[in-house]
């Protein structure tokens, strides 16, 4: 019988320990490491759901620094949006776009044909009677009483069931305060709140006890919406939305309802006040419509180039943080850093790609004032033009910097995992990253037959579908 | 990914009785430098057909490209380096 010798002498054999002591280093170097007892309790108090390399930062610390002494809740003239738009550009843009869109429906184009302007038009945002502040369940023997710690949990379960992959919560402080509208005022009360007024001119006025703020990402259909991607030759950047991907967005609103319905039902009937912020999903009602902070400061995500939160697990496909003014007492979730707001620095597939050339395309942040129209003075970050943002009609017909960030993609492939990781870790290879996204085609422009095909997919093997009642639970092959 | 760690295992274990029965010898670094081919390798089939259910058609054939071309650089490094050192020897 033969034997097999090995041909590894003692120096070789040396040899590959120092290599493996070198990569055993190397790995320290990259992996988390704690100082000590505080550091390792705060690496445990990250909100929820966020992967290992998500470090959970101080209460009230963002990666985006805020001059408390200049940011305000509301604008200048009073106004919480600036929603005036650059007119003239927005009725040459609609014009060219009702153009393109009767082309497409005239000669059945894939993409922007009846069938796939129907399905845009169809997805709409169910009809609710929404009723803002809501009142708490009065029979004591059906209230939830638990630690501020389960009853997060609780409502973080119950939110998982209705579709939010992540939830998080602060408290209500004078800081806080300023994300709401002045109609939102808190104080002494006799009850929980009281409402003066009506409709959207009324005005609310909350106990102490309402300083609860329950938060939780809605996402939009990342899949789905790669079908609304164009490419306009004559500029390099993004054309008109294609209808047919455009469905994603308007799907993410109607989720956004839906959930918003079922969470403020089950705070309601815990045993809880509840007041659902006004303004969204369908514009009436009296309250905030800011709900990027309440994201930022309860550790969803950080704030991205395009202004959005952005989600270390899911990019700025984020459609919207809705947030639940409640008594539960809730133990808050701190902000978190994944190195994004830093990759935003190098990467730009945002910016150059905007066709309304409405986002900031200065490479770091660099002011604390609003350089465009329409954006809040008061932190490092970058802004959004919001006039020229709203002048091609967005959100409703404009979505492109949602659909391109990096950060976006599904988890099937490790690489993306890995990259995140990575990024998290270290800058050094964030323009790498960069360059590779859109070497590799990611965001691009799906062509005809690849609109057309979508309506003939295989839906055995297409996971991008949200199938109600199936869970994660694949298909049967 | 079942099939596919199946069949890696399967070439890898033909791989190693050849190695075995023919008293080939192969160097530590060969080994390191297959391993690394070897990972790459598996990467890249990983995201080539994860791409696909991503949705990602024309990204999974581009990950055969940056990846899997490495892969297989590192893969035929050590082999043709094994090989020829066996065959000048037997000579």
């Amino acid at each position: 019988m033969s034997q097999f010798h090995s041909t590894l002498s003692r120096r070789e054999f040396m040899k590959a320990l120092g290599i493996g002591a070198g990569a055993l280093a190397g790995a320290a170097a990259v992996a988390p490491a704690f100082q000590d007892l505080d550091e390792l309790t705060a690496s445990a108090k990250k909100s929820s759901d966020h992967p290992w390399w998500v470090k959970a930062r101080d209460f009230g610390s963002l990666t985006t620094e805020v001059d408390w002494t200049v940011l305000k809740g509301h604008l200048a003239d009073g106004s919480y949006n600036d929603s005036r738009s650059d007119s003239s550009a927005s009725t040459d843009y609609s014009s060219r776009v009702n153009e393109w869109l009767a082309d497409g429906r005239a000669k059945k184009i894939p993409g922007r044909s009846n069938r796939d302007q129907a399905a845009k038009s169809a997805i709409g945002t169910p009809s609710i009677t929404w009723t803002w502040p809501m009142a708490a369940n009065s029979n004591a023997a059906q209230k939830w009483e638990g630690t501020p710690e389960d009853n997060f949990q609780t409502l973080r379960s119950f939110a998982h069931y209705c579709g939010s992959p992540n939830c998080g919560a602060l408290v209500i402080d004078d800081k806080m305060e300023r994300f709401v509208t002045k109609a939102l005022e808190w104080g002494t009360t006799s009850s929980a709140y009281e409402v003066v007024g009506s409709g959207n001119s009324a005005t609310i006025k909350f106990s102490g006890n309402m300083k609860y703020v329950f938060t939780a990402t809605i996402l939009q259909n990342y899949t789905h919406k790669s079908y609304e991607n164009t490419k306009d030759d004559s500029t390099g950047r993004a054309g008109f939305s294609m209808p047919l991907g455009d469905v994603s967005r308007q799907r993410a609103y109607a989720d956004i309802a839906m959930f918003e319905f079922w969470m403020q039902r089950f705070i309601t009937t815990l045993g809880y006040n509840c007041y659902l912020q006004g303004g969204s999903p369908n514009g009436s009602g009296p309250g905030g419509r800011v709900n990027i902070p309440y994201g930022l400061f309860s550790g969803l995500g950080e704030q991205g180039r395009t202004g959005h939160v952005m989600s270390p697990t899911n990019g700025i496909i984020v459609r919207k943080t809705s947030f639940f003014i409640t008594d539960m007492p809730l133990a808050p979730t701190p902000p978190i850093d994944f190195g994004g707001t830093k990759f935003c620095e190098s990467c730009m597939r945002c910016a150059e790609m905007c066709p309304s050339t409405a986002c900031d395309d200065r490479k770091k942040r660099d002011t604390f004032d609003a350089p465009f129209p329409g954006g809040r003075p008061g932190y490092n970050g970058w802004r959004v033009h919001w006039w020229k943002c709203t002048g091609i009609g967005a959100p409703n017909t404009c979505g492109t910097c949602h659909g391109l960030c990096p950060f976006n993609h599904e988890n099937d492939a490790l690489i993306h995992p890995f990259v995140r990781a990575s990024a998290a870790i270290t800058p050094l290879f964030n323009g790498f990253y960069a360059t590779m996204d859109r070497f590799m085609n990611y965001g691009a422009a799906k062509t005809e037959k690849e609109l057309n095909d979508w309506w003939y997919r295989d839906f055995k093997s297409y996971k991008a579908d949200a199938i109600f009642g199936q869970g994660s639970f694949q298909s049967m092959l | 990914m079942f099939f596919v760690g199946l069949l890696f295992a399967i070439v890898l274990a033909v791989l190693i009785t050849l190695i075995i029965v023919n008293k080939i010898s192969v160097r530590w670094w060969e080994w390191v430098l297959f391993a690394i081919g070897a990972i790459l390798l598996l990467f890249t089939v990983q995201n080539f057909l994860s791409s696909f259910s991503e949705n990602e058609p024309i990204v999974a054939w581009r990950f055969l490209l940056v990846l899997g071309l490495p892969a297989l650089i590192f893969l035929i490094i050590p082999v043709l380096l094994a090989v020829r050192r066996n065959s000048t020897a037997a000579a």
